[in-house]
């Protein structure tokens, strides 16, 4: 079986993620991958990297595991692993530099997101009264659990000198986050700006898209489930 | 704790604090001397659920080196630029507040404060009406300079009989002047202020009723024209 086009959502997915991804047919040929998976195929066989994502798929195959557990692929070290099922293909991606940094309980606050981004837009309006902001908020996200400090410093980054931004934010269906042995459901914030540049993020799982940014957070809503970390 | 917000400037920095306020945002509040800075932190302090830890430019060096693991919120106010300040990691973000020349809508309102604020805090008994003085302000410095502004208004006699009690007052706390150094200050003042309104000598003689070589003489000796 020859190696087939992917469609765009799957090579965005891939192309513009500073981790390894490698996208598999069903039948374990490789169908994609991207630049930053070049060294990653160089130390490892592509069939073991394709059994070690079928044991780790969830048994649903709809769903996306997102895990935070160090590991040695290789001679390479990881910090985690997202391996999801995207349109019948396999796709397996290492975590390298998306979040390096642990999850401290003191710098967690338990934050409305929906009026922190509604703050955002009264700030930055306050900064540059001509940027047009629009946000599209999912109203169930609850409180919870949040960096709010790295993610206003973030914002600042992302957001100064735009002409517009665009705010998604919703919970992702069937996509969770596994740290230690504690799953959270994850919440997912689009940030849609002109021109992207780039940007890595120690706080948060930050991947860049031609027309912006992505971050997925996990939804801790006690305290105490996040104390099994840090 | 009454926010004057007029124009559209001020409003939008009243909807970032009282956001601010309830999620706890952690805000170096700077600008220049008289922007209001201080009241801005004391409102938040007050609309925030949590009071927070309301500090000045000159606490923050000892209040980093003491706390820095564990700051929590906390609400500063300086002069130096968030980009210029040493311990900017205290804080989530900045608020840089304009001076009141960059939103002259608010000042009728701000005037009317001082105003309000003046009758009360001078103990001024006699009725005053809130009119707005028809001095303009000179704008070039700040809010404390408005402020004087207005109560130097509050203050100035409007009428011959407040000028008579302003008199008798002076007289009772500063009993040490003679008569004829008393007269001089006076009459140097009126034809002070003569001189502003009035562009000649004898339109000043003709308004005061007032002998034109005595006006040149006395102008002469005490204003020295």
């Amino acid at each position: 079986m020859g190696i087939k086009p992917l469609d765009g959502v799957l090579e965005q997915l891939t192309e513009f993620d500073i981790n390894p991804v490698v996208v598999f047919n069903p039948t374990g040929e490789i169908g994609y991958y991207n630049r930053e998976a070049e060294i990653l195929l160089a130390n490892v066989e592509p069939s073991r990297l394709f059994q070690f994502g079928m044991e780790r798929l969830p048994n649903g195959q709809k769903e996306v595991v997102v895990e935070f557990q160090p590991f040695q692929m290789g001679e390479l070290e990881f910090t985690g692993w997202w391996i999801g099922i995207v349109r019948e293909w396999l796709v397996v991606k290492l975590l390298v530099n998306t979040t390096p940094r642990q999850l401290k309980l003191g710098e967690l606050e338990l934050v409305d997101l929906t009026l922190l981004l509604e703050w955002a837009v009264d700030y930055f309006k306050l900064l540059t009264p001509t940027q047009k902001w629009e946000l599209e908020l999912d109203p169930t996200i609850p409180l919870f659990y949040f960096n709010k400090k790295e993610f206003i410093r973030l914002l600042k980054i992302v957001v100064v000198g735009r002409k517009w931004v665009k705010i998604k934010t919703k919970v992702v269906v069937g996509e969770y986050i596994k740290i230690k042995t504690q799953k959270y459901p994850t919440i997912e914030i689009g940030i849609e700006v002109e021109k992207p540049i780039p940007l890595k993020n120690p706080y948060f799982n930050l991947v860049t898209f031609p027309k912006g940014y992505q971050l997925r957070i996990p939804l801790i809503k006690e305290s105490d489930e996040s104390s099994f970390f840090g | 704790m009454e926010f004057i917000a007029k124009s559209n400037y001020l409003k939008q920095v009243k909807r970032v604090a009282e956001k601010s306020a309830r999620l706890k945002i952690s805000l170096y509040i700077w600008g220049e001397e008289g922007t209001g800075k201080t009241f801005l932190a004391n409102y938040i302090g007050k609309i925030a659920p949590i009071k927070p830890l309301l500090l000045e430019e000159g606490d923050l060096k000892q209040f980093y080196y003491t706390n820095r693991e564990q700051s929590g919120f906390i609400v500063a106010t300086g002069t130096i630029p968030f980009a210029q300040l040493q311990f900017k990691s205290l804080f989530e973000t900045d608020l840089h507040l304009l001076s009141l020349s960059n939103h002259l809508e608010d000042l009728p309102a701000f005037i009317d404060h001082f105003l309000r604020q003046g009758v009360q805090e001078l103990r001024i008994s006699r009725q005053f009406p809130f009119k707005r003085p028809t001095f303009v302000p000179d704008l070039s410095q700040n809010l404390h300079s408005l402020k004087r502004q207005v109560y130097r208004y509050l203050l100035t006699p409007t009428d011959l009989t407040q000028l008579e009690e302003c008199a008798s007052n002076f007289y009772t706390t500063s009993p040490k002047f003679s008569w004829q150094e008393m007269e001089r200050s006076f009459t140097k003042g009126i034809l002070k202020g003569a001189r502003q309104i009035y562009s000649t000598k004898v339109e000043i003689s003709k308004q005061l009723k007032f002998n034109r070589v005595t006006l040149i003489r006395r102008m002469k000796e005490l204003l020295g024209e």
